[in-house]
């Protein structure tokens, strides 16, 4: 009796763990983490001036001929 | 060329959102070419229904606005064969910066690519609004049931039929759906029945979409419905062949049918509004 009283709750545990709402859980936090992350076009832009003005700095090259492209590696949602 | 279908409400949460991605899956597998434009700056919602929010590199309001090209922001279902989708922006920054005119341009050259540009609107009846139903062929009112959502679409139709009296650009189509329709609340009377809501919108009824758990499911995995034989499988798959031309019935869900009537009468779906 109290072997498939266990047994039962593991089957349970199990399909709960199988179901669904988990991979929603698992996706909302990855979503909303990329999304806390995620960089405004304003601050994007302003890295781009500091790394273009640093780069001008050491290199002979007017500042509207670089073009950086901002690559954030680990954030597969975020924009270049 | 394509045709361009907008989904949209007036009030949230009724299934825009799930019916154009459903719909637009349906039409893919009638070997349509098929893109679905989530509209609804802001709040992205499409890609993630569809499981494909990790596939995002631009977006619409990039494409808008000019910062990449068209095929950029396509991304490829790869699990249907003629399915593309356009993700919305989750920054509202350039909201009120896109005109009719990025829009149209939009739209003329998917029209050129694709059968079928299904758009997927945000709710409410401002900006947002107006960009994804003014350059439409053919504008799909989603209602459930519920009083507060059928006075909303009945502020939509009217809204639509208005402007096309005001600005008369092209014609343009309306129809009506319902969604989340629960057969057991209609017949204990409950639940208003779909020739009442057709008589109260007095608009024409492109479909019915039963109630259905999977559809939650099936989002939590970040699929569609489609092909997980459910209740609202056929539903969509029905409107999709409606939408493609074909000429079918709204079957009767509320008056059950005898086996007698049936052999008596045949199987076929009977026409009901």
């Amino acid at each position: 009796m109290c072997h498939r009283t266990k047994r039962r709750f593991q089957e349970k545990q199990s399909r709960a763990a199988e179901a669904s709402g988990g991979i929603a859980k698992e996706r909302l936090k990855l979503m909303i983490d990329a999304q806390k992350r995620q960089l405004d076009d304003d601050t994007l832009n302003l890295i781009r001036q500091e790394i273009g003005s640093v780069i001008t700095k050491y290199v002979d090259i007017e500042p509207e001929n670089v073009e950086i492209r901002i690559v954030l590696k680990d954030y597969p949602s975020n924009r270049s | 060329m394509g045709e361009v279908i907008t989904f949209t409400s007036g009030k949230g949460g009724v299934g825009k959102t799930t019916t154009t991605a459903n719909v637009g899956v349906g039409l893919s597998l009638l070997e349509k070419k098929v893109v679905l434009v989530d509209t609804d700056i802001g709040l992205r919602n499409l890609d993630v229904v569809m499981g494909l929010e990790n596939r995002i590199l631009y977006n619409l309001v990039d494409v808008l606005t000019g910062r990449c090209r068209v095929k950029q922001a396509l991304i490829r279902d790869r699990r249907y064969p003629n399915l593309w989708i356009i993700p919305s922006s989750c920054s509202v920054d350039a909201k009120n910066s896109l005109s009719e005119a990025q829009m149209k341009s939009l739209l003329d050259s998917l029209k050129q690519e694709f059968d079928y540009i299904l758009i997927d609107s945000p709710a409410g009846i401002d900006e947002g609004f107006h960009l994804a139903t003014f350059d439409a062929d053919h504008v799909v009112v989603v209602t459930t049931p519920q009083i507060a959502s059928i006075h909303d679409a009945d502020c939509v139709l009217q809204l639509l039929s208005r402007r096309a009296k005001q600005e008369p650009r092209k014609t343009q189509e309306v129809s009506l759906l319902v969604n989340c329709f629960r057969k057991s609340m209609v017949r204990e009377g409950n639940m208003l029945d779909l020739p009442d809501i057709c008589e109260l919108l007095d608009a024409k009824l492109l479909g019915v979409i039963l109630e259905d758990e999977e559809i939650i499911i099936s989002q939590n995995h970040g699929e569609p419905v489609m092909g997980r034989h459910s209740a609202s499988e056929m539903c969509y798959q029905n409107v999709a062949r409606r939408l493609a031309g074909e000429e079918l019935a709204i079957p009767d869900y509320i008056r059950r049918r005898t086996l007698f009537s049936r052999i008596l009468f045949g199987n076929s779906a009977r026409k009901l509004v």
